[in-house]
């Protein structure tokens, strides 16, 4: 579904994908972890066409991802939607139309089909009653739903997960796990970058660790969660198991 | 100046007085259209990522705001009739009163569209919105919240500065009460309820723009 080759990306001197290679295959979930700055939000977003890249090749379905040919940029994107570490939503529309935007705008979908699928979406999320809500009167765990809601609205073949959990408050990120796990036992492509290594280990089929933009190791989760190989792996899962013990 | 003197003087010059408040409510609201659509067109220009348009735009808002509002009146109205296009002065000071406050409304819709959450712009961008679905969607609604309170300061400035008209004839409150005074000698009276009548309307445009401030202020 989606295949990364030699992806290489640099910011000025600064090489931040240094030849990544990897697939997504299809109803798969591929957690990718490793230490901040070593590339990974920055991979996602070059699968989405939110970053250029200089070498290697982004393919989404078979479609090669380049920011320059925006029609196909247009075509990777409706395969692929994004949830983002910050929700990203539109605070000016409501749950509801934040979920519909894609669907009318982008996809030019009827605005009643549009919203009885939307309803149906924020329901399967847990927020049936809350359609007339703005974001700023939602709870960070719902504004989350919320997007992967609107991430779901598009009928994507994949979705994109940037630390998802990342800027909730701890209470509440069980509730957008638990939407992301039963997304995943439907057969939902996934790729998630994330530093939930307890969901990971459950619901990855494949985690990738990275850092200083490479891919320092890969494998079904009881391995590279439970006994890693490479030392940096070893080293990142120590502090983030145990980050009490670590603090100096 | 007593009491009954302004009341008397009230009954005696409201009539001329008031005709120049219509005259300066035209001429503000004329020029707020003017300033408004020209002001989008420069913000546009400016955030468009063109060098090509972003480069121009800079430079007109940068003259504009670099020249008195009363020397671009004189220009429009003095100078433009030897290149052969003859204004009245109630077109002129529209039409100078707009430009000048384009520039301004430019950066104000600019700084507008600048703080608007890139994040959601990321969002519509992921959601494969087209650019101009994404600026009519996203950016102008956002920017819209964003702007309305340093608007609605335009405006009021907007409706002082259109005395400035007065200048090149244009008989507005300020150019009549000077025609009354001058001819009256009733200077304290006269100027008085000028004052007073540009208080009444600018009051509660003040008093509006303190409300959507404080509706808009939070996000």
């Amino acid at each position: 579904m989606i295949e990364i080759d030699r992806l290489e990306k640099n910011y000025g001197p600064l090489r931040v994908l240094d030849g990544i290679s990897f697939r997504v295959p299809e109803g798969k979930v591929v957690c990718i972890l490793g230490p901040s700055g070593s590339g990974k939000s920055t991979l996602l977003r070059c699968v989405n066409g939110l970053e250029s890249y200089e070498g290697g090749t982004v393919r989404v379905d078979g479609v090669t991802v380049a920011r320059a040919d925006r029609a196909r940029l247009r075509a990777v994107r409706q395969r692929v939607s994004m949830v983002f570490q910050r929700f990203n939503l539109f605070a000016h529309r409501t749950a509801l139309e934040n979920v519909t935007e894609g669907p009318i705008y982008a996809l030019g979908q009827e605005r009643r089909a549009a919203e009885a699928l939307a309803r149906d979406l924020l329901a399967r999320v847990g927020l049936a009653g809350r359609e007339g809500a703005y974001p700023a009167q939602l709870s960070g765990g719902q504004q989350q739903r919320v997007a992967i809601a609107r991430a779901l609205a598009m009928r994507p073949r994949a979705v994109l997960f940037d630390e998802p959990t990342s800027a909730l408050d701890p209470e509440l990120v069980g509730e957008v796990l638990t939407v992301m796990r039963d997304l995943a036992r439907e057969g939902m492509t996934m790729m998630v970058v994330t530093h939930e290594i307890g969901f990971a280990r459950e619901v990855a089929d494949h985690v990738v660790f990275m850092d200083r933009g490479r891919v320092v190791e890969e494998g079904p989760p009881a391995e590279v969660l439970v006994a890693p190989r490479q030392p940096r792996t070893q080293d990142f899962l120590r502090r983030v198991l145990r980050p009490l013990e670590t603090t100096p | 100046m007593s009491f009954s003197g302004l009341l008397a003087a009230a009954r005696d010059f409201l009539p001329i007085l008031l005709q120049g408040v219509w005259v300066t409510v035209a001429v503000t609201l004329c020029a707020l259209v003017i300033a408004t659509l020209l002001g989008l067109v420069w913000a546009l220009m400016r955030t468009s990522g063109t060098r090509w348009l972003e480069w121009p735009a800079k430079a007109v808002v940068n003259t504009l705001r670099g020249i008195p509002i009363l020397v671009q009146l004189f220009y429009i109205y003095f100078v433009l009739p030897d290149l052969g296009i003859d204004l009245t002065a109630f077109q002129a000071g529209v039409i100078g009163l707009g430009i000048a406050y384009s520039a301004y409304m430019g950066e104000v819709f600019r700084s507008g569209m600048l703080a608007v959450d890139p994040g959601a712009v990321e969002a519509a961008e992921s959601l494969g919105l087209s650019r101009p679905r994404i600026l009519t969607r996203v950016i102008l609604p956002q920017a819209t919240r964003i702007v309305l309170p340093p608007y609605g300061n335009m405006l009021i400035m907007m409706l002082k500065d259109s005395s400035q008209a007065s200048v090149i004839t244009v008989a507005e409150i300020s150019a009549q009460s000077r025609m009354i005074a001058s001819s009256t000698f009733k200077n304290q009276e006269v100027f008085t309820l000028a004052a007073l009548l540009y208080l009444a309307l600018s009051v509660p445009l003040i008093l509006l723009v303190g409300r959507l401030e404080k509706r808009f202020g939070r996000r």
